[in-house]
C-alpha cells in the first residue's frame, strides 16, 4: 500500500548541497509494522516527513517515488496531500510536550482532524466528542473525561503521548507514522505505548511506520526493519533475520 | 574491605513546597568500583548527585566524600559555547588545580590522550565538535582536578548508540587505568548493566533495591525492579 | 573564533555609517566657521562656497550640520556607554544572583521605568542646568532600566545552563563567571540593545535640543538645527532638508547594522564521530 522508491532528498541551505536521504526503497503492506532504525543524522526522520508530505521547504529537492494507495505524494498538489494528511496518514512526533499546543485543552486537539473536515464527515459536536473519548479509551487512557478537559501540562508524558496517538488515529488512518514516539519517555511507559500500538495494529489492521534509534524496541514491535546510516539504507529484511544474522558490521554495532 | 571514597548516610533533601526529593538514602562507593544509580525520570537520582557534589545543600544526613569530578548530561550546555576547548581546559586547571597551572600545556596533552582525543580539538569551539567529542571533553574537564571519584550524571543518554559504546569503553578504561571510583547515574538499564559493578535502584527518592550487578538482574527481588527489567526488552539483546 | 558574518543589510549599514563618519570628519577641512555670522548671506540658498546654504544669521549650514552631527553622535555615544555599563551591571547582578538582590535592584528599575525618560531628562536638566554633560548623563540614566531588564532575563537564562554550574564547581570567582564566562554568550542581545539604545539616544537628544534644553547656542546639534530651521520651513526649506536628511540617513544606517541575522555565529560546521 505504501511504496517508496529511489527516494532522494537534498538540501541547499548551505553553500554545498547536502544529501539527507539517498536511494531509499521499501514497501509497507496492509497491516504491517515497518521499523526504521538509525542514529541521529541518518535521514530516518526525513524519510518519514517526506512520506507524510510534510517537507515543503523551498531550499530542497525531492526525487523518486512515494506511492501511497495510488497517490503520488511527492508530486501531488498541496490540497490533495492535505486531504490525505490526518485522514489516511496519522503522524506522531517524538516530543509529546512540544507537539501539543500548550494553551488548548487536550480534547479539542484530539478532535482537530475531525473538526477541519466537519462538513465532509457530517459530524456534530457531540459526535466528535463521543468519537474522541472512544479513541482515547482505545489507546489505553483511563479517566478520559478528565483528560479531555485537561491542558497538556496537567497530564503525564505517557498520557500526552497516548493522547497524540489518539489524535493521529481519530479518523482511522491506513498508515500511522511514529517518529521516535517513546524516546522521551521512561522505559515502563515506553512498554505500555508499544503494547498499545501492537494491540491497535492487530485490532484495526492499521499499518505502522515506526522510527526509532533503539533496536530492542523495534524488535519488540515490528515485522520488518530498515537500517539506515548517513541517508543510505544499510540493511533491510524481516526483524528475525536481521537480529539473528546481521550481515553488516554497522547493524551489529547497533545491537547493544 | 577496600577503602571507601564516598559515603552517604541517611541523606534527605526535599525540594521546597513539594514532596519530591531524596529521602533517607544511604550508599557508599569503594575505591576503584563503578556504582550505578538507576531510576526513571523524576526519581531523585540527579538530586542525589547534586547533593553529593554540594550543588544542593542537604536537609539532613552525612556526606563523606573525597575529591569529586562531575560530568554533566547535556554536552551542549555543559561547555561554554563561546570559548575554545583549549581555553576551557586551561580555565579548569587555573581554578581547580592552581598549583599545576604552569605545566598546563603538558597536563592538557596527557589528559587528551587519556580521553582519546587529538590536540586539534583545542582550537575548536564546542559546537564544532560531535556529541561524543564534547562528552570526552566534559570528562577531561572533570579529570583535570585529579578526582578520587567521578560523578557522571547521565553521561551517555544524549548520545547515539555506537557513540555510547565508545564513551562507556572510555569510562571503563579510566576506571581501570587510574583506579578511579565512578558513580554512574542513568535511566538506561542496558548501559548500567554494561558498566556497573554495584547498583542502587531508586524510586521516588528512596533506594528500593541494591546489589551486585549480575545478581540484581538475574534475581530481582522487588516488584518495581522486575517491572523495570520487563519493560526494557532485555531479552531482545544478545550481549 | 567567532566569525562576524555580514549580510547585505549590515554591509549597506556599514557603508552608510562610514560615509557619515567621513562627512563629519570632513568638517575639519571646511574653512567656514560654524558660528561666524554674515549679514550678506542671510537665508541664502546653495552656492559653491556654501553647498547646503546659509541660515537666518548667515551661518554655513554644511559646517553646522557637520558639527551638529558630531556633537549628537558624541552625546549619544557617551550616554550609551554610561547606560550600557550600569544597565549591564545591574541586569547581570539581578539575573545571576536572583533572590533578594534581584528584588531590590528590580524595584529600583521598575521605579525608573515608571518615569518617562524625557521627563527624567527634563528634571535632571532643570536641577543641574542645561548643557552637553547634563544631557549626556540624563540620557544615560534613561537607558539603564530597559537595558537592565534585557540583560536580566538573558543572565537568568544562562545561569541555569550547565556550563555555569561547571564553572561554579571548579570554583571560578563569581565576577569572572559573570563577565568572562557568561557575557560573551549574551553578546548578541547586548549588541542589539546597544544599537537600539544608540538610536533612541540620537532621537531623544534631537528632541531635547528641539525643546531648547539640550546643546546651547551657538553650538549646534542635529536637534537644535532642526528646531531653528522649523520657523523658516516655507522661505528656506533647505535649512530643514539637509540636517533632517543626514539625521535620517544616520538612523537608517544604524538600523540596518542592527537588523537581520545575528552577529555571533558560533554555529558552523559540525564534525562526525
Amino acid at each position: 500500500m505504501l511504496t517508496v522508491k529511489d527516494l532522494k532528498i537534498e538540501f541547499f541551505d548551505h553553500e554545498l548541497p547536502e544529501v539527507a536521504v539517498k536511494d531509499v526503497d521499501f514497501t509497507i503492506e496492509n497491516g504491517e509494522i515497518l521499523g526504521i532504525v538509525g542514529e541521529s543524522g541518518s535521514g530516518k526522520s526525513m524519510t518519514a516527513m517526506a512520506i507524510a508530505g510534510l517537507l515543503n521547504r523551498k531550499d530542497m529537492t525531492k526525487s523518486g517515488v512515494i506511492d501511497f494507495d495510488g497517490t503520488d505524494i511527492l508530486n501531488s498538489p498541496r490540497c490533495k496531500i492535505r486531504e490525505i494528511q490526518g485522514k489516511d496518514i496519522g503522524f506522531v512526533f517524538q516530543d509529546p510536550l512540544n507537539s501539543m499546543n500548550p494553551v488548548l485543552k487536550v480534547g479539542p486537539q484530539v478532535e482537530e482532524a475531525m473538526r477541519i473536515r466537519k462538513k465532509a464527515l457530517n459530524m456534530s459536536k457531540e459526535d466528535m466528542k463521543k468519537r474522541a473519548l472512544e479513541i482515547m479509551k482505545s489507546v489505553g487512557l483511563d479517566d478520559t473525561e478528565r483528560i479531555y478537559q485537561a491542558y497538556p501540562h496537567q497530564i503525564s508524558g505517557g498520557q500526552r503521548q497516548r493522547a497524540m496517538i489518539a489524535a493521529a488515529l481519530v479518523l482511522k488512518p491506513k498508515l500511522l507514522i511514529c517518529d521516535e514516539p517513546t524516546t522521551a519517555l521512561d522505559v515502563t511507559v515506553q512498554k505500555k505505548i508499544i503494547d498499545v500500538l501492537k494491540e491497535l495494529n492487530q485490532k484495526t489492521g492499521t499499518s505502522i511506520l515506526f522510527i526509532s534509534h533503539d533496536l530492542s524496541v523495534i524488535k519488540a514491535l515490528c515485522d520488518k526493519v530498515v537500517v539506515m546510516k548517513d541517508g543510505l539504507v544499510v540493511e533491510e529484511g524481516s526483524v528475525r533475520d536481521i537480529f539473528e544474522n546481521p550481515s553488516k558490521e554497522y547493524t551489529k554495532q547497533l545491537i547493544f | 574491605m577496600s577503602e571507601k571514597v564516598c559515603e552517604v548516610k541517611n541523606l534527605t533533601y526535599m525540594y521546597p513546597k513539594s514532596d519530591k526529593g531524596v529521602k533517607n538514602v544511604s550508599l557508599y562507593v569503594n575505591k576503584g568500583s563503578i556504582v550505578g544509580l538507576l531510576g526513571e525520570s523524576g526519581c531523585g537520582k540527579s538530586t542525589l548527585a547534586k547533593c553529593i557534589s554540594s550543588q544542593l545543600k542537604a536537609d539532613s544526613g552525612e556526606i563523606i566524600c573525597q575529591k569529586i569530578g562531575y560530568v554533566f548530561q547535556d554536552n551542549y550546555a555543559s561547555l561554554n559555547p563561546s570559548k575554545k576547548v583549549g581555553w576551557l581546559l586551561k580555565e579548569t586547571i587555573r581554578y581547580s588545580n592552581p598549583a599545576e597551572f604552569e605545566n598546563s600545556d603538558e597536563i592538557i596533552k596527557s589528559i587528551l590522550e587519556d580521553v582519546e582525543l587529538d590536540s586539534t580539538v583545542l582550537e575548536h569551539l564546542p559546537n564544532e565538535l560531535s556529541g561524543g567529542q564534547r562528552q570526552r571533553i566534559g570528562i577531561a574537564m572533570a579529570l583535570l582536578s585529579n578526582p578520587d571519584i567521578l560523578i557522571a550524571d547521565e553521561p551517555v543518554s544524549a548520545l547515539d548508540v555506537t557513540v555510547q559504546k565508545q564513551v562507556i569503553k572510555l569510562i571503563k578504561k579510566l576506571n581501570e587505568s587510574k583506579n578511579l571510583a565512578i558513580l554512574f547515574i542513568s535511566h538506561d538499564i542496558k548501559v548500567v548493566r554494561e558498566i556497573c559493578n554495584y547498583i542502587y535502584i531508586i524510586k521516588d527518592g528512596e533506594v528500593v533495591e541494591e546489589g551486585d550487578s549480575e545478581d540484581l538482574f538475574t534475581h530481582p527481588s522487588t516488584e518495581y525492579t522486575k517491572n523495570l527489567l520487563d519493560s526494557s526488552y532485555l531479552e531482545n539483546i544478545n550481549v | 573564533m567567532n566569525k562576524i558574518k555580514l549580510n547585505n543589510q549590515k554591509k549597506i549599514g556599514l557603508i552608510i555609517i562610514a560615509v557619515m563618519i567621513v562627512f563629519v570628519l570632513s568638517g575639519f577641512l571646511n574653512r567656514n566657521s560654524f558660528d561666524a555670522m554674515n549679514k550678506d548671506l542671510i537665508l541664502k540658498g546653495s552656492s559653491i562656497l556654501h553647498p547646503f546654504g546659509c541660515d537666518e544669521f548667515g551661518r554655513d549650514i554644511l559646517k553646522r550640520t557637520q558639527v551638529g552631527m558630531g556633537i549628537s553622535v558624541a552625546i549619544s555615544f557617551f550616554s550609551v556607554i554610561i547606560g550600557t555599563f550600569f544597565g549591564t551591571l545591574i541586569g547581570a547582578l539581578c539575573g545571576y544572583f536572583g533572590g533578594i538582590v534581584d528584588d531590590f535592584l528590580n524595584a529600583i528599575i521598575n521605579v525608573l521605568f515608571a518615569v518617562p525618560s524625557l521627563l527624567l531628562a527634563l528634571v535632571f536638566v532643570s536641577l543641574f542646568g542645561s548643557g552637553m554633560v547634563q544631557v549626556t548623563v540624563a540620557l544615560g540614566i534613561a537607558i539603564v532600566p530597559s537595558f537592565a531588564k534585557m540583560m536580566r532575563s538573558e543572565f537568568k537564562k544562562q545561569r541555569e545552563l550547565e556550563y555555569v554550574k561547571m564553572a561554579k564547581l571548579i570554583k571560578v570567582p563569581t565576577a569572572r563567571i559573570i563577565f568572562v564566562h557568561i557575557l560573551p554568550n549574551v553578546l548578541e542581545t547586548f549588541l542589539n540593545c546597544v544599537f537600539i539604545a544608540f538610536n533612541n539616544c540620537i532621537l531623544a537628544e534631537a528632541g531635547l535640543s528641539f525643546l531648547g534644553i539640550g546643546v546651547q547656542p551657538p553650538l549646534a546639534s542635529l536637534g537644535s538645527l532642526l528646531s531653528d530651521a522649523g520657523g523658516y520651513i516655507r522661505s528656506a526649506p533647505y535649512m530643514v532638508l539637509f540636517p533632517a536628511l543626514s539625521l535620517i540617513l544616520l538612523l537608517f544606517g544604524i538600523g540596518l547594522l542592527s537588523s537581520g541575522e545575528s552577529f555571533h555565529h558560533a554555529y558552523s560546521k559540525r564534525f562526525k564521530d
